[in-house]
Parts: C-alpha cells; structure tokens; sequence
C-alpha cells in the first residue's frame, strides 16, 4: 500500500514488529518505517476489532495506536524508531 | 539555546510556550531575545511542528526540493540562537489557571509555574465523516504529506485525493515530483468562485495567488480532475478498493484505487483552550470555532496567549508573525521591554502579516469546507471513530431528546475514545445543527477535561504534590 521514493536517508537501524525486523531511518517515526516495510500497522479496533490504519499521522486521531516496549496504547507516528525497539500491534480488547 | 536537564519536578518561567511550529518558535524566540526567561515545550523529539516537521535532519528528498526550506531553518536557527529552553519530547497534558502547566517530559510529571502562557498548538485536519472513512487505506493530505516529508513514504498503486482546500492542490503537485499521479475529486459546491469574487480584488494583491494558480494550473494539466463532486463513499471490505461519487449536477461514477487521501481544511487545535475556559468564537464562514484573542493574541485571560493556526487558521506565514507578536508582548507585559521597544520591533512582523493576509477571505470562501450534510453517508457511516459510533445511533439520540453533545457521551461515549473527540466533535456539533436547527453557538462543544494527552500511572504518580510544589518551586 506504501512504498519508499528514491533518496530517502540511508536506512542505518533496526527494530522489531511483531516479530519482525523492519529497517528505517534513525529518528523516523515508527508509523512510517512500518507502514514504508509493510503498508500496515495491523490495528483493531477495541470493540469490533474492525481494521485500523494510521490515519492522521500527527497526533490527533489515536489510529496508529500500538505496544511499545510492553507499553500499551502508544501513538506509532510520535515515537521516534530507533535500534532494538520493540513493537507489537495492538488487538481487539472487548470480546462479547 | 540550551536543551533541558531536569534536576526539578516543579520549575518557575516568565513565558511557556506550548508547541514548537512556527507560531512557537518565533514566540520563543521573540521573548526569550526581549530578555524573558522562557520554555518551549514540545511533544515531538525535534522542533519544526507539522508543516516544519524534521527540518533539522530531513529522512526525504522532499525537502530539498520545498520552498519554505530556507524559511523553516531560519526560524530554527533563531531559536536555536536564542536562550530560550526548549523541552523536546514534553507532553503539555494540562493546564490551569494561574499559570500552571503539567507536563510529562523522560517519563516523569512536571509542573511549570509560568507567568504567561503561550498556546501555539497549531491545527489539526477537520473531520470528513463518509462512509467507508476508517477503512485501512484512507488518510488524511496532512498525513500523507508528512509521511513524505519526513519519511520518503508515498502510496503504492492508485491514488484518490478526495475533498477540498489548497493542501489537496500542494499535495497532488508535491506528488507529481516524485511520479505518484493522483486523481483529484473536489468536493467543491456549485457558485463557490461567485460568492468568494468579491474577495477577488484584495486577494489579486496576495502573495499566494500566483503561485497558487501555478501550482493548480500544473496539477489540472497532469491529474484527472473530477469537479462539483457532492458526495462520496468509499468502496472496499477489509480495505479500499475504490471510491463511488456522485454530482451536484446528477451525474455518477466510480473510480477504483487503492488509497482514498481525504482532506477537507484545517481547524484550530482547541484542546487547551478549553481546559482554560478561555472565550471562543463560532467563525461561519470557516465553519469553525476560533480563540477570541486582541492584536498581540492575548485571550480572554490576559495571561494566556493563543498564536498563530491554535486561534484560527492563518497559514504558516503569518503564523510566524503572530507568535511573534504574542512572544513581544508577553515580555513587554512582564516588564522586560518598554511600551515602545515592543511596538518598534513588532513594526516589520505587523507590516509582513498585513501582506500575508491579504484576500485570506477569498481563500477562506473558496475553499470553504463542504456542507456536511450532503457528504455524510448512510446510517452506518461511523462518525467516532473510536468508540464506532454511527451516524444512525447519534441521530436516534438527538431524535428522542438528547440536549447537547456532553449527554450524547453519557449514552453513546461519543467522544470518550483515546482521541477524546478530536475527530468526531466538529461532525456531532453538524448533526445536532442538521436534526435541531439550532445554531452551532448554542449547541456547543464536548466539555474537555485533563489528561489531554496519554500519560502513564507511573508518569502520573511522579507528578508534585501541592506541598512539594510550595517547598521546591525553582526558578528555571
């Protein structure tokens, strides 16, 4: 769904999501080095679990929420990647 | 300049300014040259704002190709050069009359005693509730703009840029540079360029028009444009597969893609203003709530200063101009320069913003938000995207005798999600305006209580007690 334009800063770290390894630029936000690897952030919402992507990506719409270092309900496009970072996606949290 | 190292969880400054945009910065600055102890607080890890954003140190080749480049250094630069303290990563969660902010910075809660406030907050991207809004593969043009700027991020495959407002034009043109060609769907209604014409006069001697009609021009020679477009819904299951509109002249269509970037002007970011109570105005030709503030941006609390897009939406050039003015006046106001140093170096920014504000009016009507009516979908369009609440359950609340937007959360939680209303608080004020037909004044806004931003219990239990507050206060 995204993709990265030529010359962009060189991609010099790595930090995890998911499991996964994505790589970025130092100092990137962390919504725009996953959503330049993997086009999404894979969120759901808290009461459907309908899929949620970021959508405002300066703070103000609570979209690209996600778990940063065990922290939960962290705004992905204010945190700056940075190496060794740990990420995991954010999940349905009311089950009827 | 001096970067903060905190020894101190309750500190004492002549002037705070909230936000580092480019109203911030320039009031920082203002004051701290005018000889006022003064702290810039900013939540992103770099000063710059939204529009200014990662300046410093740009991921994109966007930059070198920008304009304003040359500008936003400069205004870095200044800062930079002055003594005034700026906290990057601080989070302004609160604050309270008699000039106090609470402020999370490196996980811990501050409290900064200030004897002027200044707001420069900026503005966020007015809500476009339509159907099929929230599915993954919809953003907003701020956002999409950013993830260029600062990231080197642009969509893959087709994109829709769908709504109104000169950021739609920039964007598409910015995109243009780097071979993204996007389709344009304006939502422009019918007699627009009539009734902003008699604006046209001053708005030939403004310094965006030919630039402006430039940049459309170019942008209509290379883009499919869809004009007079009055609603649209978006098409697609788990993410966007394309986009159905329909005409104000009758006419249909359907376009496939797989990005819908949504933009529908900028609204002043009015959180903290409504913390402080501070007077606000219902702007109709913005369809838009304003801070009511005097010539230098002082609010209704003399204290408080709300500069440049916080108050209402000027632009970036003229927000430099009335941080300016706001950072000299707060500075003469605590004695630290004379009635007449402030008014001489106010003379070249008040001459400026004269010049930037020249035909706004024109702009404002031209590109005018659409009627929210005609663009919002069928009952199941959700309106909070938080807490998912459709249009359908807001209108059946409304319907049986729900008086005002603060008794829709208490039914629905309207407005309660993690955003606290940001995203749905304009479109509710609309609905309620559409069922009652009483005017936006009266039907008002979500009553907005503190933490306005997330912060953890931990954070939370660093925050000073009353007691510690008036044994530890230290001048900063």
């Amino acid at each position: 769904m995204f993709r990265y334009i030529d010359g962009c800063r060189k991609h010099d770290i790595e930090f995890e999501f998911d499991g996964e390894k994505i790589s970025a630029a130092d100092g990137q936000s962390v919504a725009s080095a996953i959503l330049g690897r993997l086009g999404s952030i894979h969120r759901e919402s808290a009461y459907s679990g309908e899929p949620r992507e970021p959508y405002c990506l300066m703070g103000a719409c609570f979209e690209c929420l996600v778990t940063i270092e065990g922290c939960g309900t962290r705004r992905a496009c204010m945190v700056d990647a940075s190496q060794g970072l740990k990420v995991s996606s954010q999940k349905k949290l009311i089950n009827e | 300049m001096s970067d903060a190292g905190l020894d101190s969880s309750v500190l004492r400054c002549d002037v705070a300014v909230i936000g580092a945009g480019p109203a911030g910065m320039a009031s920082a600055t203002a004051a701290a040259k005018a000889g006022a102890h003064t702290v810039l607080f900013d939540e992103q890890t770099r000063p710059g704002g939204q529009i200014f954003k990662d300046v410093e140190r740009p991921s994109s080749p966007y930059f070198g190709r920008a304009g304003h480049h040359a500008k936003a250094k400069a205004l870095v630069d200044d800062l930079r050069s002055s003594k005034a303290t700026c906290l990057q990563g601080a989070s302004v969660w609160g604050v309270e009359r008699g000039g106090v902010l609470n402020v999370t910075h490196r996980s811990r809660s501050l409290k900064m005693l200030a004897k002027k406030i200044v707001i420069a907050t900026g503005a966020q991207e007015r809500p476009l509730p339509i159907e099929g809004w929230t599915k993954p593969g919809v953003l907003t043009a701020g956002g999409a703009q950013i993830l260029l700027k600062t990231a080197a991020v642009v969509p893959a495959g087709r994109v829709v840029l769908v709504g109104i407002g000169p950021l739609l034009w920039t964007l598409a043109s910015q995109y243009l540079a780097f071979d993204v060609t996007p389709t344009i769907v304006e939502l422009r209604p019918p007699k627009r360029l009539m009734r902003s014409a008699r604006y046209l006069a001053a708005f030939l001697a403004s310094p965006y028009l030919a630039p402006g009609v430039k940049l459309m021009f170019e942008v209509r020679r290379k883009c499919c444009v869809v004009s007079g477009v009055q609603h649209v819904r978006i098409i697609g299951d788990r993410c966007v597969r394309g986009i159905s509109y329909r005409s104000y002249d009758g006419s249909e269509g359907n376009i496939a893609c797989d990005t819908v970037i949504v933009h529908s002007g900028i609204n002043p970011n009015l959180q903290l203003q409504a913390l402080l109570d501070l007077e606000q105005t219902w702007n109709s030709a913005r369809h838009a709530w304003e801070s009511s503030v005097d010539d230098w941006g002082a609010s209704s609390d003399p204290d408080v200063y709300v500069a440049g897009d916080a108050a209402a939406i000027v632009g970036v050039d003229a927000s430099i101009e009335l941080g300016r003015l706001a950072g000299l006046d707060a500075a003469q106001k605590l004695g630290c320069i004379s009635l007449e140093e402030r008014d001489a170096r106010a003379g070249e920014p008040r001459r400026r913003l004269r010049r930037y504000k020249r035909g706004r009016d024109f702009l404002d009507t031209f590109f005018g938000p659409p009627d929210v009516s005609s663009l919002l979908g069928d009952e199941s369009t959700v309106v909070c995207r938080c807490e998912e609440v459709t249009l359908g359950e807001i209108t059946r609340h409304i319907r049986s005798g729900c008086p005002g937007p603060n008794q829709l959360k208490a039914f629905l939680r309207c407005g309660m999600g993690p955003c606290q209303g940001r995203f749905c608080s304009a479109t509710v004020n609309d609905v309620f305006h559409r069922i009652t037909g009483r005017s936006h004044e009266d039907i008002g806004s979500f009553r907005i209580r503190p933490p306005v931003k997330p912060i953890t219990l931990a954070e939370l239990s660093t925050h000073p007690t009353t007691k510690e507050e008036r044994s530890t206060a230290k001048e900063y």
